[in-house]
């Protein structure tokens, strides 16, 4: 397991080879998640990114190691940026290596799920028109109120 | 002492992102009421019903949760991250 909350950007091809290292690893899956130019409220200018040190990781490593348990994965590599970025910049980066690729899908959305809606970050937008906080989707949380139900 | 940290739009809606009480043992929901007494600006943040609240960095739903001395609360909106 790797997980990295940085203010630098990461290279995939390096993270990639990371991951597909290993005698069982059959599927590699990928999910790189980037700011949107068209923000929620306008056109952006940047993102801000604040975090929770040292909770924000210890929420990370025990979405990680539940989703190993679950799917039993080969390994997982989580990188979050944090601080000002810009439109186009990428925001996270989850790889998930498993024997098979319905564990490996399945594991790179449960983490991305639960990213979104249980480790301390926050984002705020810097627009044309001002900053503004954002505001956690209700979608978010049922996406992840999803796993639980399908235990 | 109690370290309080205040996180996101808290954070700078007042203007604070920690400070120290000198009040353990204490419950969380007595804390709770010393800060907006303390600070009025911080009354919003209390009642607001969304409100997440972590105790040492894990979520605490418990407001009769009893804290000691060297305790870290965290006050923050719902995340949006990923």
């Amino acid at each position: 397991m790797h997980i990295s909350i940085q203010p630098q950007d990461f290279d995939i091809k390096e993270e990639y080879s990371e991951l597909s290292l290993g005698d069982h690893v059959g599927a590699v899956v990928i999910f790189t998640g980037l700011v949107r130019a068209q923000g929620e409220n306008g056109q952006l200018l940047a993102m801000e990114l604040e975090h929770y040190p040292g909770m924000t990781e210890a929420s990370i490593a025990a979405i990680v190691n539940e989703a190993s348990e679950r799917w039993g994965l080969a390994a997982v590599r989580v990188i979050h940026r944090i601080g000002r970025l810009l439109p186009n910049d990428n925001i996270v980066y989850v790889g998930v290596a498993a024997s098979h690729r319905a564990a490996a899908f399945a594991a790179a959305e449960f983490i991305m799920d639960y990213l979104k809606t249980r480790a301390p970050f926050w984002k705020k937008e810097i627009t044309t028109t001002g900053e503004y906080w954002v505001e956690q989707k209700e979608r978010d949380e049922q996406a992840a109120q999803s796993w639980e139900q399908a235990v | 002492m109690i370290h309080i940290k205040y996180f996101a739009k808290y954070r700078e809606s007042l203007g604070l992102a920690a400070e120290t009480m000198t009040v353990a043992p204490v419950s969380l929901q007595d804390l709770m009421i010393m800060i907006r007494e303390k600070n009025p600006k911080a009354l919003i943040i209390m009642e607001d019903p969304r409100c997440i609240i972590a105790v040492n960095q894990s979520v605490e739903r418990n407001r009769q949760r009893m804290l000691q001395a060297g305790d870290e609360v965290a006050f923050y909106p719902p995340v949006t991250g990923g």
